[in-house]
């Protein structure tokens, strides 16, 4: 059974959305379950400034991404990397049923897939400013 | 704003008491506290009312009074169908056939089988979730002791063609067993005229209490007992008999067969009233089951970009209770035997099913499809499936 801090997030969802021009994009399809997480990321001088999730999945993994963008927003890339899937859950009020407990990693791995994609992203435009 | 109703559209899994079971039951918890057993006055009575309630469950399915014995459930009669014929006859043979889509009661039992040495053939369904008649043919071998197929499926609803199934295990003198679980009280069964030798009912499917069912085994059938102890039930299922629910199970089970046709009436104005409404104000949708041969009462719908679970507890949050067949857990690869058996992997995960009662009113449709309209546009905006009409992408 869901916790009430999971279904009040699960209710009112917060940064849902998709950010047109987002300079990271985080997006993880889980085999188990099928379910599909993407966050995308604006980031300026090192800084998250936005972040966004879209999910398709249960009320546990669209609480667990809405608390992973949340986490990110405000943070250094280096702060986003070290957001855990212990604090994501700890944001869900600490517990979750037996078989959702799969979502917390999955919304930690989403995270970093955001900063991995934006640094790939970064590293390209730097490689093809240095080329010019 | 809308005032927030309750609108309960899962009768599938289990229906409401309906009040003239309720006053039976209470009378009966009164009046027949005696041990069934017991040959004092007090035992006597409760024997009698629950000799009167078996009489009741045979005569609604065409079979004798003493060929059927009571269950602490479906699941329970599942069980015993499959173990204790499976074991009985095992000196014919070892092969039993049965289908990808039945209950787990059945599955878990057959599978339970083969770590005993049986052999199990579980039998495709075509894309409505129809058991194909010619593959159980084709499964047919010299070995074969028992073929048990569902009358009809809990998940979407589709009947089973079980006249033609029970036709030919008979011809080749192979048990047939059926779980009429869904199917009793929603549809005419008569044992003798199907050819049925082993039948599972439930009581609390049919506006019954739950904790009690019944399993028909036609007299001539070898079967074992499962459950050892005291000689109750004939000596076939040992445990004191909860009288006053199987007084209940009677009556609800009485009042179930004698309105079949006017209650189908019923449930089939409301499942077009539904269809036509949820397909005006949803798009992307897709029905699941047999158009035709099915459920009256049951309706699975798959919605696009829009997880099952969600669904389910959104509306659960305004009051609305309906079931989906495909809640994951870590580990477990299959949201729903049933839809992926039809080949319906895509929807799988994004099925509910609305199963409608008796007590459902056009209001509670009205109700329901405003809030469902609502939830699945809320769900499609949060999700990473996107949706558009007539097309997909991830």
């Amino acid at each position: 059974m869901y916790n009430k801090t999971i279904l009040d997030i699960f209710y009112n969802p917060q940064n849902v959305g998709v950010i047109k021009g987002a300079n990271g994009v985080g997006k993880v399809v889980d085999d188990t379950c099928g379910e599909i997480v993407k966050i995308y990321i604006s980031v300026q001088d090192n800084k998250v400034v936005d972040a966004k999730f879209q999910t398709f999945g249960s009320p546990a993994i669209i609480a667990a991404a809405s608390v992973a963008a949340s986490l990110m927003i405000d943070k250094t890339l280096d702060e986003c990397l070290i957001i855990t899937s212990t604090q994501i859950l700890e944001k869900l009020g600490g517990s979750l049923p037996a078989s959702k407990k799969y979502v917390c990693p999955l919304a930690e791995s989403v995270v970093k897939n955001a900063v991995a994609n934006y640094n790939k992203k970064k590293d390209r435009k730097n490689d093809t400013d240095d080329e010019e | 704003m809308e005032k927030k109703k309750f609108v309960y559209l899962d009768n599938a899994a289990t229906t409401p008491i309906s009040s003239e079971v309720y006053r039976d039951m209470i009378e009966a918890y009164g009046k027949f506290y005696g041990n069934n057993s017991s040959i004092y006055q007090l035992g006597r009575e409760a024997d009698n009312a629950l000799e009167e309630a078996r009489a009741k469950i045979a005569k609604a399915i065409g079979a004798n009074a003493n060929e059927i014995y009571f269950t602490s459930g479906g699941t329970e009669a599942d069980n015993w169908a499959i173990k204790g014929i499976a074991r009985a006859n095992k000196n014919k043979g070892n092969h039993i056939i049965t289908s990808a889509i039945e209950h787990p009661a059945i599955l878990e039992s057959c599978k339970a089988l083969e770590d005993e040495g049986f052999k199990v053939t579980y039998v495709p369904v075509d894309e409505y979730g129809v058991v194909k008649y010619a593959e159980i043919i084709k499964a047919m071998g010299p070995d074969t002791i028992l073929i048990s197929i569902m009358t009809a499926n809990n998940e979407v609803g589709s009947l089973q063609p079980i006249r033609a199934i029970a036709e030919l295990a008979r011809a080749n003198d192979v048990i047939f067993h059926t779980d009429a679980v869904q199917a009793v009280g929603a549809i005419d069964i008569n044992v003798k005229d199907i050819k049925i030798d082993a039948l599972s009912i439930s009581s609390h499917k049919l506006y019954g209490p739950k904790g009690v069912g019944a399993l028909y085994v036609r007299k001539g059938v070898k079967i074992d007992r499962i459950i050892d102890g005291g000689s109750q039930e004939r000596g076939m299922r040992a445990g004191t008999i909860n009288v006053p629910a199987a007084v209940g199970f009677g009556s609800a089970v009485e009042r179930a067969c004698a309105n079949i046709d006017e209650n189908n009436k019923y449930l089939k104005s409301l499942r077009r009233y539904f269809l036509k409404s949820v397909s005006e104000k949803i798009h992307n949708i897709s029905l699941n089951g047999h158009p035709s041969q099915r459920l009256q009462g049951n309706v699975s719908i798959s919605f696009e970009g829009a997880e099952g679970e969600s669904v389910l507890m959104l509306l659960d949050r305004d009051g609305i209770s309906v079931s989906t067949g495909s809640a994951c857990a870590a580990g477990n690869l299959e949201p729903s035997h049933v839809l992926l058996a039809m080949g319906k992997d895509e929807d799988a995960r994004s099925t509910i099913r609305f199963s409608f009662g008796l007590n459902n009113t056009k209001e509670d449709i009205d109700y329901t499809v405003n809030k469902l309209q609502k939830v699945v546009k809320k769900l499609r905006s949060i999700s990473a499936v996107r949706i558009y009409k007539n097309k997909v992408e991830l």
